[in-house]
């Protein structure tokens, strides 16, 4: 069955004026036919023409039936609603821009954050096969929770033994200098099996991937080079596989480079990849060692193979290990877990927690405008009223006001797109480095584009349809006779429903705003331990190649501290292995005359540091008992140690700890004697404890890799050039790295923290300006509405006061049920933010209680202005008003 | 009884073409004014059938006078569609007339 007719309405636009003429011409026909006949029966001239038409009936409504038969009606009856449409919205510019603008925010921030979760925690990652891909980590007896790494032995015997992996690959951060060009470059970089590019299924850009043969010493002096260093360092030579470079002062051979589109999971603190060398499992001496946990592990599971029967796997074999080797491996046992979750473990719970927030301001945005539509429908109940006296189906009418809607709310999406791709530029312009995971790429897809209209689409056929409805119910003829009056009181009851709901939800934002802030000053609060003001830092990597023994690497740093403690501005100098708040090694200890621990893994783990004399009292870190190092802790005296009072309480609570010894080693202890004690410093994070630690002179326990500290009397950034001189005097070819101010690292670690909260900060002042907007609008509609009742009041002889007092009452008891409904909402969902929180309970009562309250005189305070209009009317006026 | 305004009208066509007023009334006459089509309904009817290509329409010079009327007739697919709407109008009417005169028991 065609549903075009042949050959004559090819063009129906063009075509339609000639048909609609033709019917006119059949109809008019069709009356001088009958009424020739009514002529014809007797009827005179004038009554044969009315009678004709009463014969025919409704005129308009056959063309209408007609031109439903004509199929093409959808077409032109849209085409029709939505000039209308767009001719309504440019008459009410005012209700117009407020409904644009606030969709535009709700859409945008939507598509802004949906775009970050749908990039972060939806896609997979960028490799073949992802999900497939896991991730070794292991159980330490004594540990809570898994350690991310594991030992070389054990990692042979993994690959030697699984049934589940296609491919397993270890690796291990490296990090090493690149001398032979302009400027000395400190590089990151992994040592890896030879099999980690085919396991992620990655293949090199030009030249190869290692062979096993080049994990062996004596062949392992190759690299492969990232696309980055490529350009960076070598300006993209095209001849550069097969070239000699010097890393470490000692010769590698480039064997390939990786394309620019890789990207390596950054799984070790957000180490991004500039080169790889082969992994080498046998030197130095302590990677053989079983019980030394280091390598991060990966795995692809076979095909056909899922994670709960890689997980059996994996734990069988930890048992057999666990029995051939009962000292070294007691109590480890592989675990194995998707890569895709681990990558985004971080920034998961966050991004779902702004999520749902922007979920709510969507909503809210929304009810707002459902509350506007449904006002001016009840506006325009009269227009609609005349519209079907004058024969307009409702049908017709439901269909125009919800194309008007949508059109709203399709202009709505467009700018709320808009705001969403300037938003997510923000967003990943302000996010704090490492926030997002580097490998995954966040940008605004077709999917967020589709889910965004959608979003809008639906919402602007849920708002459109309860007024559309309403508007046109049969028996208008009451509208038609009263006037707006009465049909606003049947509306009451949903814009009264949507506003409760918006200060509830608007309530439930600022509690989690709120929580979010409160955490963040706490965090913020919290004393680091030193002092970070006017610190400056940098890190220096003396490569083995040229620093062969501890005495050099001592004497060079002596050196250099010289040097640096006579530049001006500078107030005092030192280095240390470790800064605070970066992460320390641990290392198990042994203390004197306690008992011998079962095994490496039941004794007592403290942090690990080596540092200068003087570093205390440069980071003023404050000196509680005994002494410094001095320059007489040589190699040759006896081995000390400066404690910090975490440490000193566990294990020599109550007592002075000066004096006591410990060791490293339980088996031939070498006694370490504890000559001071320090105050804490956090080591890991503002919102961690601070751990046991213990200092050791430089001296004694070499560490080529330091941090230098400058305390400086002015800016810190000012000094950095005169250290990067300082460095390049003594040692030209040695590269200076991670020049920064310590504030600049004190406020990286609550950057997360600050990031979420500043966005839920907006989010809610956002919710709350729209919310109070919405009771402002119903409020004042209703005194509108009830201007009469409150003349008649007045010209009875009510009070100002009352009438003040009447309107009050009704935004109070909006405001009280929303924010009634809103804490319990907040009661039993805030729990879900918990793991975002410092110190601070989800239910924390100073937020439960402030909020409401502030929420409340607000929402009241929006209700005053109509209040005093309503209480200041002229009852002449309000009487004659309709 | 939108199918069977259709039926009529086709069948009306079937004695050759006329113009929609002329339809509405041969339907009167030959049912001696029990069927009053009621003339709001004719024309969409009308128009839908030519839609679906059961009729066609064309505007001819009237027979007895001076004067053009957009005439209707019935084309090949429009008599096949006539003769299956007649068979299923059949025997409806013979399945609700057993209902209402059932034949005598025993």
């Amino acid at each position: 069955m065609k549903l075009w007719l042949p050959l004559r309405c090819r063009f129906p636009w063009s075509r339609r004026r000639a048909r609609e003429a033709d019917l006119d011409r059949e109809l008019r026909d069709h009356l001088d036919l009958e009424a020739e006949e009514q002529r014809q029966a007797g009827v005179s001239d004038e009554e044969a023409g009315y009678a004709a038409r009463r014969a025919l009936g409704n005129a308009a409504q056959i063309k209408e039936d007609v031109r439903m038969a004509w199929g093409l009606q959808w077409l032109e009856t849209l085409g029709q609603d939505l000039r209308y449409g767009l001719r309504q919205l440019r008459r009410n510019p005012g209700f117009t821009a407020v409904a644009v603008l606030t969709l535009a925010l709700g859409i945008g921030a939507n598509t802004a954050i949906f775009s970050m979760v749908n990039a972060i925690l939806l896609q997979p990652l960028p490799y073949s096969n992802p999900q497939k891909l896991v991730r070794l980590e292991i159980t330490e007896p004594g540990h809570t929770g898994l350690v991310p790494v594991a030992s070389g032995p054990d990692f042979k015997d993994w690959q030697k033994e699984n049934h589940v992996f296609e491919e397993m690959a270890a690796g291990f951060d490296a990090n090493k200098s690149l001398t032979g060009g302009s400027e000395p470059m400190q590089l990151s970089g992994f040592e890896v099996s030879p099999q980690i590019f085919h396991l992620l299924g990655i293949a090199p850009l030009m030249g190869r991937a290692f062979t096993q043969d080049e994990t062996q010493h004596g062949h392992n002096q190759v690299v492969i080079l990232s696309y980055g260093l490529w350009q960076r360092a070598f300006g993209g030579d095209k001849a550069i596989v097969g070239k000699a470079i010097a890393l470490d002062g000692e010769v590698y051979d480039v064997a390939g480079v990786m394309p620019q589109s890789l990207k390596f999971p950054d799984l070790w603190w957000g180490i991004k990849a500039e080169f790889w060398i082969p992994l080498n499992l046998e030197q130095p001496a302590w990677r053989r060692t079983r019980g030394s946990h280091w390598l991060w592990v990966l795995g692809r599971m076979k095909e056909g193979v899922h994670l709960a029967q890689a997980q059996a796997d994996m734990a069988t074999i930890s048992r057999n290990l666990q029995r051939q080797y009962p000292r070294d491996d007691a109590g480890v046992n592989a675990k194995v877990l998707g890569l895709h979750g681990l990558v985004t473990k971080q920034v998961r719970p966050a991004l779902l927690v702004l999520f749902a927030a922007v979920g709510f301001l969507l909503l809210i945005a929304c009810a707002n405008i459902a509350n506007l539509l449904l006002a001016r429908g009840i506006a325009r109940g009269r227009e609609m009223a005349v519209r079907m006296a004058v024969g307009s189906g409702r049908v017709r009418l439901i269909r125009q006001l919800i194309t008007e809607s949508v059109l709203l709310f399709l202009l709505g999406g467009i700018a709320g797109l808009l705001v969403g791709w300037g938003a997510l530029r923000i967003l990943l312009y302000a996010a704090p480095q490492g926030y997002i995971p580097g490998i995954i790429d966040v940008r605004l897809g077709g999917w967020v584009f589709a889910f965004t209209f959608g979003v809008a689409f639906l919402t602007g056929l849920l708002a459109g349809i309860a007024p559309a409805i309403q508007s046109s119910k049969p028996g208008l003829r009451g509208t038609l006779k009263e006037g707006a009056r009465t049909a606003a009181a049947a509306h009451r009851g949903s814009r009264n429903i949507l506003t409760v709901a918006e200060i509830a939800l608007a309530l439930l934002m600022l509690i989690g705003a709120g929580l979010a802030i409160k955490s963040l000053v706490r965090l913020m609060g919290v004393q680091p331990g030193f002092d970070p003001h006017n610190v400056l830092k940098a890190n220096l990597a003396l490569p083995k190649a040229r620093y062969k023994s501890n005495q050099q690497v001592s004497a060079f740093y002596e050196r250099l501290l010289d040097r640096l403690r006579a530049l001006p501005g500078v107030e005092s100098a030192s280095a240390a292995a470790y800064l605070p708040l970066q992460g320390n090694p641990s290392s198990s200890v042994y203390i004197e005359g306690q008992p011998l621990p079962k095994n490496v893994y039941s004794s007592p783990e403290v942090e690990w540091c080596q540092a200068l004399p003087g570093y205390f009292r440069t980071m003023r870190i404050p000196l509680l008992r005994g002494r410094d190092f001095t320059l007489l802790d040589t190699p040759k005296s006896p081995q000390v140690a400066i404690i910090n009072e975490a440490m000193a309480r566990l294990f020599w609570p109550n007592q002075n700890p000066i004096g006591k010894r410990f060791s490293k080693a339980y088996q031939k202890p070498q006694w370490i004697t504890v000559v001071g004690v320090v105050g804490d410093v956090l080591e890991v994070g503002l919102d961690e404890p601070a751990l046991p630690e213990a200092y050791f002179p430089e001296t004694q326990d070499t560490d080529p890799w330091l941090a230098v500290v400058l305390r400086t009397s002015t800016p810190p950034l000012n000094e950095a050039g005169l250290l990067r001189h300082a460095v390049r005097s003594l040692d030209p070819e040695l590269p200076v790295y991670g020049v920064g101010t310590l504030s600049r690292i004190v406020s990286q670690s609550s950057e997360q923290q600050r990031f979420v909260a500043l966005l839920l900060g907006l989010f809610a002042a956002a919710a709350l300006a729209l919310a109070l907007i919405g009771i402002y609008g119903v409020i004042s509609y209703s005194v509108a509405q009830r201007t009469h009742e409150f003349g008649i009041r007045l010209a009875l002889g009510a009070r100002r006061e009352d009438v003040l007092r009447l309107v009050a009452r009704e935004g109070w008891a909006l405001a009280l049920i929303g924010v009634a409904a809103g804490l319990v909402a907040a009661f039993a969902l805030t729990r879900l933010m918990a793991s975002l929180l410092y110190d601070v309970k989800p239910n924390d009562p100073a937020t439960f209680v402030a909020l409401p309250l502030l929420l409340i005189a607000a929402a009241l305070a929006a209700c005053l202005i109509p209040a005093r209009r309503a209480a200041n009317v002229d009852p002449m006026v309000a009487l004659r008003h309709e | 009884m939108q199918g069977t305004l259709d039926m009529l009208i086709l069948r009306t066509l079937l004695l050759g073409p006329l113009h929609g007023h002329a339809i509405a009334k041969h339907i009167q006459r030959t049912t001696d004014d029990v069927l009053q089509v009621d003339h709001g309904s004719l024309y969409p009817a009308l128009h839908r059938l030519e839609r679906k290509l059961w009729i066609v329409a064309k505007w001819e010079m009237a027979k007895d006078r001076n004067r053009e009327f957009k005439y209707y007739r019935l084309t090949p697919a429009g008599r096949k569609q006539l003769a299956t709407e007649h068979s299923k109008w059949k025997l409806l009417v013979a399945s609700i007339g057993r209902v209402m005169e059932p034949a005598e028991e025993g």
